[in-house]
């Protein structure tokens, strides 16, 4: 199993001004963009061999082993730790790498990270906008059409064909949702070592893709319990689904969602 | 007026394969027609000329159940990826009395129609997903513009696939 990765990037092909763009510049926009989507592609790879737990050799699987120390892994190990430990922090302990079966295990964190990682790449490469989504968690920039909001939809956790809720990310913004729905029992109670069953889907929307990706596997590990604390948290949103197909949602969570924003455009 | 026109690659960041797919290709004439999608489509399904093709059904690993990918592609490059089909089985499939999540629903759909451009949901397995999407790419007419390679480990043979070029 593995998480597939779409990027969706906004091409004009006027100029600010209105004007048609030319030939020889279309070309070169496209250029710059199709490079950095390599580079941004490549970059997941490199993630995925990184911090893989799957790849016996990768060395995070090495690091949980015991193999090797934090020290003699590629520096962007540490750097996803002190991520962790501030989410964990944040979290009230719901988001708990260090509490996995198995030894530390940052999953809940990576795939957000990298996904944001590799928007990056593509904004530098000044496309005006951008989504990127790995697995169904969401990270934007920009505006998907001038005076157009990104429109994110949350799948209904038990209807797969239908949307429950849709966020709007006016600038940079992101959504994750966590659920057993898809992959089967997969986000563990840090507190009881065990899979958490209770919950059909845990959402969180925010700044940052690789915090609300984390966020996201602690609201859903705690059975809805870490709302509270989201609703403390500036710019961050979360909803659950509970099992009896019940929403609750942290305080201040606007119904229809229009007009989140984290970050204006 | 400005023009715009949103581009769609899919990358797989799997654990026992990478695939790769980036769109490529001629101008697509920056053409943005409205689409009102409430499934799981992402992207602009309406555009002008565009043709839609339906990849093989996969099944997921587990038995929970299969998936079928269903790709748009206008003037060369990829407009919209997104589920023909999607049946899913296992415990949680069964249908729940509360009608509660409907209702929101209904609501939220109501003030807030318009087209979707992403979906974040539960995590879509990749192998079967990369493998209907592949057979799906396969079927463009015309050729695809489109390149589909994978940097494999394990099972580096079973994604490899060109796309049609016509450049």
């Amino acid at each position: 199993m593995g998480t597939v990765v779409s990027s969706s990037i906004r091409e004009d092909t006027t100029t600010d001004d209105g004007r048609a763009s030319d030939a020889r510049e279309l070309q070169e926009a496209r250029e710059r963009v199709d490079d950095a989507v390599a580079r941004a592609q490549a970059d997941l790879r490199w993630v995925d061999d990184v911090f893989s737990t799957w790849k016996p050799e990768s060395p995070v699987s090495r690091l949980r082993r015991g193999e090797i120390r934090v020290e003699d892994a590629p520096p962007e190990v540490a750097e996803v730790l002190e991520l962790c430990r501030r989410a964990r922090e944040a979290s009230d302990g719901w988001f708990d790498p260090w509490a996995m079966p198995g030894g530390v295990d940052p999953t809940g964190l990576v795939k957000g990270w990298a996904a944001q990682r590799a928007l990056a790449i593509v904004r530098e490469s000044g496309a005006p906008a951008a989504m990127i989504n790995a697995g169904g968690d969401v990270a934007v920039y920009g505006r998907p059409a001038p005076g157009q909001t990104w429109r994110i939809g949350i799948q209904h956790p038990l209807a797969r064909d239908r949307i429950l809720l849709t966020a709007d990310l006016a600038g940079a913004g992101a959504v994750a949702t966590s659920g057993s729905y898809e992959r089967g029992e997969h986000v563990v109670d840090p507190r009881a070592g065990a899979p958490t069953g209770a919950l059909l889907s845990a959402t969180v929307i925010g700044h940052d893709l690789g915090y609300a990706d984390a966020l996201a596997t602690g609201l859903y590990a705690s059975r809805g319990a870490l709302l509270e604390r989201i609703s403390l948290l500036v710019g961050y949103h979360g909803f659950i689904v509970d099992g009896r197909g019940a929403i609750r949602a942290s305080r201040g969570f606007p119904i229809a969602l229009r007009g989140v924003e984290a970050v204006p455009a | 007026m400005k023009r715009s026109a949103i581009v769609i690659g899919v990358t797989a960041a799997g654990l026992a394969a990478v695939l790769s797919f980036k769109p490529h290709g001629v101008a697509g004439g920056g053409t943005q027609a409205a689409a009102s999608a409430a499934a799981l489509t992402t992207g602009n399904a309406n555009v002008a000329g565009a043709q839609t093709v339906v990849g093989s059904v996969q099944q997921l690993s587990g038995g929970l159940g299969d998936i079928q990918v269903k790709v748009t592609a206008a003037g060369g490059r990829i407009t919209s990826v997104g589920m023909a089909q999607m049946n899913l089985h296992g415990p949680q499939s069964q249908q729940i009395s509360s009608n509660v999540i409907p209702q929101l629903e209904q609501q939220v759909m109501a003030s807030n129609g318009g087209p979707i451009h992403g979906v974040s949901g539960a995590t879509y397995t990749s192998r079967a997903f990369a493998n209907s999407l592949q057979a799906a790419l396969g079927q463009l007419k015309g050729g695809t513009n489109a390149q589909l390679a994978t940097a494999g480990h394990g099972n580096g043979g079973l994604l490899q696939h060109q796309g049609g070029h016509d450049d």
